[in-house]
């Protein structure tokens, strides 16, 4: 196999001021890796890509195509790796065209100017941020997303294999979020190495190969966006209630984050849900922090894919079959090992009428109806008959109130 | 446009064109106007026959004496100052990030006269006109030195607080120079003038001799980095990242820009304002590209001095009024708009 590492960081650790900043921070980039650096503030995201770029001096601990950076001298290295920085004011009136030009300055010699080379090259990477309309325009007088892509353009311009880019996105609208992303993809593509510090989770897992997950200046995980964002790293870095799912719609990563109520309430609920009623229920009692079961779901509804990302305990029945007498048994033991049983406001079919019968060994029922149930009875009237017998004994809610009643009843 | 060799009739060669042709003719001018009327044309013949260029006998003395003796060398030393102080004030400008930088802004021109005052006090006039401007440049690098050190901790690059340490740095040496001059000549009240207001009267050959090699050496050495300087506006990571070590570079200029502004307050005094104001007005004829800025500096800034003269000479048939009040009654409304309109170009205060 041929060694296409570009990057090699060794056990990198750096204290400034005392204050320990990056701890034994080891990884290697190869050609074509667009690796999206994650983590919160303060985490180390920019003091790390500058100690790559040698901004922040280091010691043999980064090596670039098996050299060392501080054996680079300052105009060589330049050519290998540029960074784009955060926060770039420029308080003079220069149009946008000279400053991305100023990406050439480690290819033009002492006493010469540009070449024609240097300005198409110039004017190409500003044709990809799409800035080509404001080439004249003064740097001063543009807005902060025009000049952070301006920026990038200059940094493109550089040439180098590997880019750094410190929160490249962090002034721009969603298109233009979207349009660098894929830009960085495109150039990782033609074998540059991409290493890009962002903020937004959602866009570094659809764009990056690889991520890194940094939490106070250490590696808490890297590898693929779908082995890195799990709810439990996510959690652990932000200090959050993260919920992590594929999007069923987009196949992509998704992120919610939850507010999870301390501590876990003692009180045990099984829902009877399916056909998509019972996903926000699913996140107000996960949010309440109780104990919750359901079931029985078929395969393929959506709520038993939702209660899965939950972590809540299902009852499974094969995909368009009717509830089997052995789940039908599973879920009156859960029922009767619940303090309140909750019925979502479900269609019925002679499918899961057996969860509608079910409902009777509850010790406590609470019945959401959002929708009145003769328009959800699709069995002739059968089930509306067992419904309205419950219906006597229930406590019957909408789902907006669902948590004050759950708490005036436990 | 970006490289103006190839287009003889662009817009900044226009410019450049206008500024030499603008500053030949007042140089003549400036040496024919005065009290004692001079007729144009013995001015420019007896400026070629000192040049050696034409060999004419009847040029009437007194003539001669007034215009070479006593107008062009406070003609040539107004050029010189001009063009110094002004890219000057264009480099620190580059060097701190900042566009109100600028020699007497940043106290600077204040530390080259306290060398030069206390280059007085201690040696006799003879050895003076070689101490003076080692001291003044001193005096100089002693303040550029501090304002550096000053905007490293200052991290934002605030531009409040780099004027303000300028101005403070400025009052203190300014204070201290008052108090020596009352020790050392209690009876020459004029010098103190001249240290604090800056004047061009009855300066001489020798100090031109004193100053032309230092002023035109570090004007030409800065012109080198010019496109350095274009790189380290953008700050020293993003120079570093473009392959220039921006802290060394700045040191250098830094010595350079100190030599140049104390050979300059050492024969003028302290003159303020001109290295504010005309890169600031250049930067919006010919744009913010040091390679054209710098020499359009220096053109532009011997133009301004030499004018500025020239109407303290004229503004009064009794006495004349020294170069650096004028360059201060325009400079400081100057500076007033620009830190009122700083805002609007960007700036961040």
């Amino acid at each position: 196999m041929i060694d296409d590492k570009v990057l090699k960081i060794i056990n990198l650790s750096l204290t400034l001021e005392n204050k320990q900043i990056l701890n034994d921070i080891s990884f290697n980039a190869h050609k074509g890796d667009l690796i999206g650096i994650i983590g919160p503030n303060g985490s180390g995201k920019s003091t790390l890509l500058k100690c790559i770029n040698g901004l922040i001096k280091t010691k043999r601990k980064i090596k670039i195509q098996d050299k060392f950076i501080e054996e680079y001298k300052a105009n060589d290295l330049a050519k290998k790796i540029t960074i784009m920085n955060q926060n770039t004011f420029i308080n003079f009136p220069f149009k946008s065209l000279e400053i991305v030009l100023m990406g050439r300055y480690p290819y033009i010699g002492k006493f010469k100017s540009e070449s024609e080379y240097d300005k198409n090259i110039s004017l190409e990477s500003m044709t990809k941020t799409e800035t080509i309309a404001f080439k004249d325009k003064e740097i001063n007088h543009i807005s902060g997303g025009e000049r952070q892509r301006i920026l990038c353009s200059k940094t493109i311009a550089q040439e180098t294999e590997l880019i750094l880019f410190d929160e490249p996105i962090s002034n721009l609208d969603l298109k233009y979020q979207e349009t660098l992303l894929q830009l960085f993809k495109s150039l990782s593509k033609d074998n540059k190495t991409i290493i890009v510090a962002i903020h937004d989770i959602k866009i570094a897992s659809k764009f990056c190969s690889k991520l890194i997950l940094l939490k106070s200046g250490k590696i808490l995980s890297k590898g693929t966006p779908k082995k890195v964002l799990t709810n439990v790293n996510i959690s652990k870095a932000y200090d959050i209630n993260a919920l992590s799912f594929t999007n069923s719609i987009t196949n992509c990563l998704d992120f919610q984050i939850l507010n999870k109520k301390q501590p876990l309430k003692k009180h045990k609920l099984h829902v009877i849900s399916g056909g998509n009623s019972s996903s926000h229920i699913f996140k107000l009692l996960y949010e309440e922090n109780f104990e919750v079961t359901t079931g029985v779901l078929n395969i393929g509804d959506f709520d038993l894919e939702s209660a899965d990302y939950y972590n809540f305990e299902s009852i499974v029945e094969y995909p368009f079959s009717n509830i089997s007498n052995k789940n039908y048994k599973k879920n009156i033991n859960l029922i009767k090992a619940s303090d309140i049983t909750i019925l979502s406001n479900i269609s019925f079919g002679f499918q899961n009428i057996l969860n509608l019968k079910a409902c009777c060994y509850s010790c406590k029922l609470v019945i959401i109806e959002d929708s009145p149930p003769n328009i959800r009875d699709f069995t002739k009237g059968k089930a509306l008959e067992m419904y309205s017998t419950l219906n006597k004994t229930a406590t019957i809610t909408e789902s907006k109130n669902l948590i004050n009643i759950l708490n005036t009843l436990l | 446009m970006i490289s103006f060799k190839n287009n003889l009739f662009s817009k900044s060669s226009i410019i450049f064109i206008v500024l030499i042709i603008t500053l030949f003719i007042l140089v003549i001018l400036a040496t024919t106007l005065g009290t004692v009327k001079v007729p144009f044309h013995q001015t420019i013949l007896i400026i070629l026959k000192n040049l050696k260029l034409i060999d004419s006998e009847n040029i009437p003395q007194n003539y001669e004496s007034i215009i070479f003796f006593v107008r062009l060398p406070r003609v040539i030393t107004a050029v010189l100052v001009g063009a110094a102080l002004s890219v000057s004030g264009a480099v620190m400008q580059g060097i701190f990030r900042n566009p109100m930088a600028d020699p007497s802004v940043l106290g600077i021109s204040s530390g080259a006269s306290l060398g030069a005052v206390i280059a007085i006090a201690l040696f006799t006039s003879s050895a003076g006109i070689y101490t003076l401007p080692l001291f003044a440049s001193i005096g100089a690098l002693f303040v550029s030195v501090t304002i550096f050190l000053l905007s490293l901790k200052n991290s934002k690059n605030s531009t409040t607080t780099l004027i303000l340490a300028g101005i403070s740095i400025g009052s203190l040496l300014h204070s201290i120079t008052s108090v020596i001059l009352s020790f050392v000549s209690s009876y020459q009240v004029k010098e103190f003038v001249f240290w604090s207001l800056g004047s061009l009267s009855s300066r001489r050959w020798e100090h031109v001799q004193l100053t032309f090699i230092p002023i035109i050496f570090s004007i030409l050495a800065l012109m080198l980095f010019s496109k350095d300087l274009n790189v380290m506006i953008l700050g020293d990571d993003e120079s570093l990242a473009l392959g220039l070590k921006a802290n060394t570079t700045r040191k250098i200029m830094l010595s350079l820009t100190s030599v140049a502004t104390a050979s300059s307050v050492c024969i003028t005094g302290n003159i303020s304002f001109v290295g504010l104001i005309i890169p600031h007005i250049l930067r919006h004829l010919i744009g913010p590209d040091y390679r054209k800025l710098l020499p359009a500096s220096a053109l532009s800034g011997a133009i301004f001095l030499v004018l500025c003269d020239l109407i303290g000479r004229l503004v009064s048939k009794n006495t004349e009024i020294g170069v650096g009040i004028i360059t201060s009654m325009i400079g400081s409304p100057y500076f007033l708009y620009l830190l009122y309109s700083a805002k609007k170009d960007g700036i961040s205060l």
